[in-house]
């Protein structure tokens, strides 16, 4: 369960994860056909993500509850606006 | 119990049955192994999709477009619910299709699973076949196959598709999957979907290794310089090993097409049917033909680069080079493909999700160097650097820049005006890599290169043979130019001079004869339009020729300047020949230098090709692009013709 | 100016041969076009079933 704390830890955008960094995607401001396409992808609410590479295109996988992954290539200017929670380090 | 079996109708109930899956989930490798060597391609006509289908048995086994849910904008996933509503091309059965076979990755079910829920949600008998089994236990995830099958009411078979392991089981599971499965609860796909994870897979101790290799090699390929440096070398050597492997082949071809001609013109007698056999049909054939091993070739080998998973980081990578001009990375395997030819690759474009900007490179495709401008190319660049054979390499390679860089132009322009729309970013899945499979990749060359036969190799054998007649008829009476210099030939006080008279005789009696030809009357009658680009009226004929088919170019010049025959125009005496004739003053070579370097770029530029109009007007929907197509390029490759008319008509 | 070539002589009416070759290739100009053209047809009707059979049920 999120603490409060938690809750108000900073949004950021999914571009200034680092490397190895895992988060859980939150939100994206996004068009709907963008939104609907990177959601059918594995980018929904609530996935758990981590980054692989960051720069310009960065590439996200997205880990799965059964314990797999995908790999998802994304142009800086997308990953700009999908919006995730980092996870607390430790 | 479901309807199937106890249907017993008069007709003969065949029965169907759908393969759906993630994009990337080895689908196509399955089908694959099912139907092995007989697989049918059709379309899917109103969309822009494909679908192979194959009989095994009394089954239909259709393979559907990859989708990630049924319920999203995309075309794919538009086809696959019109076929699970019964609606599948080439049938007039409108029944919903017997079994839905749906194809999950299991290193990656959760997302997989969602596409499943939302297929047994609809109803229809569904078989589940747990591909990449290998993959799964790599990563330590092991899946309860029997917990999968209650939770999910379908029968379950765990398969490896590349190696063939579990493969055995699914024709009898299809064979006896029968019950229509519980439709869902109205929960949302996903809980359901993590519920049956939860369910059915054995929690993984071990945390997810890292996959550094993949890591090292998508740092590499997606390096803005390395990445860059790594694309060109792939790209120059893809054409490289096409165009020097495929020579060999060509060259057999080519000498076994004029055998068989030679073979005919001494079987059947001197006359019209000789004639067609053996330069309208046989030649029509062959120049067809000779252009499969160099689009064997580059199919082969993109598609070996595809499975790979190299692709689709390259295309990731080329997404920045493209923006700019309005196309997305998306639009890159398109336009290599249709370096091999437009057709498949104008169908290629179906992978890019953006409708405007799949218009846009449907609509610049064609501007890619193909195959059959390559006899042209090769005539021209030996006529204007006859002994430097570096520039003319040079030359080769500059048509194909300027080709690429007028697609990349037009399709800015167009997305500046009338396909103006905002750019959707790039986001694609990227496949594990692995080592491609030569059999699969021999299958899909087969595939398109059988395309390419069905769809350009008619029309271009229709062609040739109008061409043929239009060139024979009407037939001329003797010219008296030429009796004249034969009369000379007689009174020659040596055989040398005799037989240089004699040949020149030849030569004016032949352009005589084409001259009076439905052909001739053309070319003459429109030289007035090219007269400003620097072509004759013989060098028209040629232009006018090309429009129906690029490749009769050179073989329509050859029987009409040199009077030489069609099947030999391209070896190095027809070329030959072809270089050193001459206009009507019978001075001037119809092959200047400015006039060739015209002839390049309007080669380069021009839409000479009905087949692949037929296919920018199916792929986009409207005869109307097709039109506008043929019109721009036709403009373009006119002004640029008669721009380099111009400037090499000034500086040489 | 010589005189031109009689008709019968341009085009050969008289000649067998002639109206074998015109007839193939007549046939040959209709298959390959109707092999280009039903991809055009077949299209728009199917288009519109597209539209009116979306039977899956929204989540």
């Amino acid at each position: 369960m999120p603490t409060s704390d938690q809750q108000h830890e900073s949004r950021i955008p999914l571009a200034q994860l680092k490397r190895g960094q895992r988060a859980t995607i939150d939100s994206c401001n996004l068009d709907g056909k963008c939104a609907a396409m990177i959601e059918a992808m594995g980018l929904d609410r609530d996935a758990q993500v981590s980054i692989a590479r960051i720069g310009d295109p960065c590439i996200v996988l997205v880990h799965h509850t059964c314990g797999g992954s995908c790999r998802i290539g994304l142009r800086r200017n997308l990953a700009d606006q999908i919006s995730v929670r980092p996870d607390a380090i430790g | 119990m479901a309807t199937i079996s106890t249907e017993k109708n008069s007709q003969t109930q065949t029965r169907r049955a759908v393969l759906l899956g993630n994009p990337n989930v080895g689908k196509s490798t399955l089908f694959g192994r099912i139907a092995g060597a007989r697989v049918h391609t059709s379309n899917f006509p109103g969309t822009t999709q494909t679908a192979s289908s194959t009989r095994v048995g009394d089954l239909d086994l259709i393979d559907l477009p990859g989708i990630y849910q049924l319920e999203d904008e995309t075309s794919e996933s538009a086809v696959c619910r019109a076929a699970l509503a019964g609606l599948i091309p080439g049938s007039a059965n409108t029944r919903p299709p017997d079994l839905a076979i749906v194809i999950i990755d299991a290193a990656n079910l959760s997302r997989n699973l969602r596409l499943a829920g939302e297929v047994i949600r609809i109803g229809i008998p569904t078989l589940i076949i747990l591909n990449r089994i290998d993959q799964a236990d790599r990563r330590g995830i092991q899946i309860d196959s029997q917990a999968l099958s209650k939770k999910t009411a379908c029968t379950v078979i765990q398969t490896n598709g590349l190696n063939g392991d579990g493969t055995d089981a699914i024709l009898p599971a299809i064979k006896a999957a029968a019950s229509p499965p519980a439709p869902l609860h109205d929960i949302s796909l996903r809980q359901w979907a993590d519920g049956v994870v939860s369910a059915a897979v054995i929690a993984n101790p071990n945390p997810p290794k890292p996959e550094r290799f993949t890591d090292r090699l998508d740092n590499i390929f997606l390096h803005p310089i390395l990445g860059t440096a790594v694309f060109i070398t792939s790209m120059t050597s893809l054409f490289w090993v096409v165009f020097k492997l495929a020579a060999y082949p060509m060259n057999w071809i080519d000498i076994a097409f004029i055998a068989l001609g030679d073979l005919t013109a001494n079987i059947l007698p001197q006359g019209p049917i000789q004639s067609l056999l053996v330069d309208g049909i046989i030649g029509g054939v062959g120049a067809t033909v000779i252009f499969l091993p160099q689009i064997c070739m580059m199919f082969f080998l993109i598609t070996l680069l595809e499975h790979s998973g190299y692709l689709p980081r390259a295309a990731l990578l080329i997404d920045r080079l493209l923006r700019p001009f309005g196309l997305p990375g998306q639009a890159f395997v398109p336009l290599l493909s249709s370096h091999a030819c437009a057709i498949p690759g104008i169908i290629a474009c179906r992978g890019i999700p953006d409708r405007r900007e799949r218009l846009a490179t449907i609509l610049v495709a064609p501007f890619m160097s193909c195959t059959a401008r390559i006899p042209v190319y090769v005539l021209l660049t030996s006529v204007l650097f006859a002994d430097q054979p570096a520039l003319a390499a040079l030359a080769f390679t500059g048509c194909y820049v300027l080709g690429a860089a007028t697609a990349l132009i037009t399709a800015l322009i167009f997305r500046r005006t009338f396909l103006k729309g905002p750019s959707r970013s790039m986001a694609l899945e990227l496949p594990g890599y692995r080592r491609p499979s030569f059999r699969l990749a021999i299958l899909s060359t087969r595939d398109r290169a059988w395309m390419f036969l069905r769809k350009a190799g008619t029309v271009i054998l229709a062609m040739v043979v109008a061409l043929w007649w239009l060139s024979t008829y009407p037939k001329a009476a003797p010219s008296p130019e030429a009796a004249a210099i034969r009369q000379q030939a007689q009174a020659a006080p040596d055989q040398q001079t005799a037989d240089e008279l004699t040949s020149q005789a030849d030569l004016v009696e032949n352009r005589h004869a084409a001259g009076s030809t439905f052909m001739g009357m053309a070319g003459r009658t429109a030289a007035p339009i090219f007269k400003p680009l620097g072509y004759d009226w013989q060098l028209t004929v040629g232009v006018l020729s090309s429009f129906a088919a690029r490749e009769v170019f050179v073989s329509t010049m050859a029987v009409v300047v040199a009077a030489g025959d069609a099947n030999t125009a391209n070896s190095e005496t027809g070329l030959q020949a072809i270089a050193s004739a001459r206009r009507d003053d019978g001075i001037t070579p119809v092959f200047t230098n400015p006039t060739s370097w015209s002839l390049l770029v309007f080669y380069v530029l021009a839409m000479q090709c009905l087949p692949t109009l037929a296919v920018t007007a199916r792929e986009s929907g409207d005869w109307r692009w097709a039109a506008l197509q043929f019109g721009y390029m036709t403009l373009l490759a006119y002004a640029g013709a008669l721009i380099a008319y111009a400037t090499a008509g000034a500086l040489l | 100016m010589t005189p031109p070539t009689p008709p019968s002589q341009a085009i050969p009416i008289g000649d067998w041969q002639f109206w074998v070759v015109t007839a193939i290739a007549i046939i040959i100009l209709i298959a390959a076009f109707r092999n280009l053209v039903p991809g055009l047809r077949k299209q728009k009707i199917t288009r519109v079933n597209l539209t009116i059979n979306r039977k899956s049920p929204k989540p």
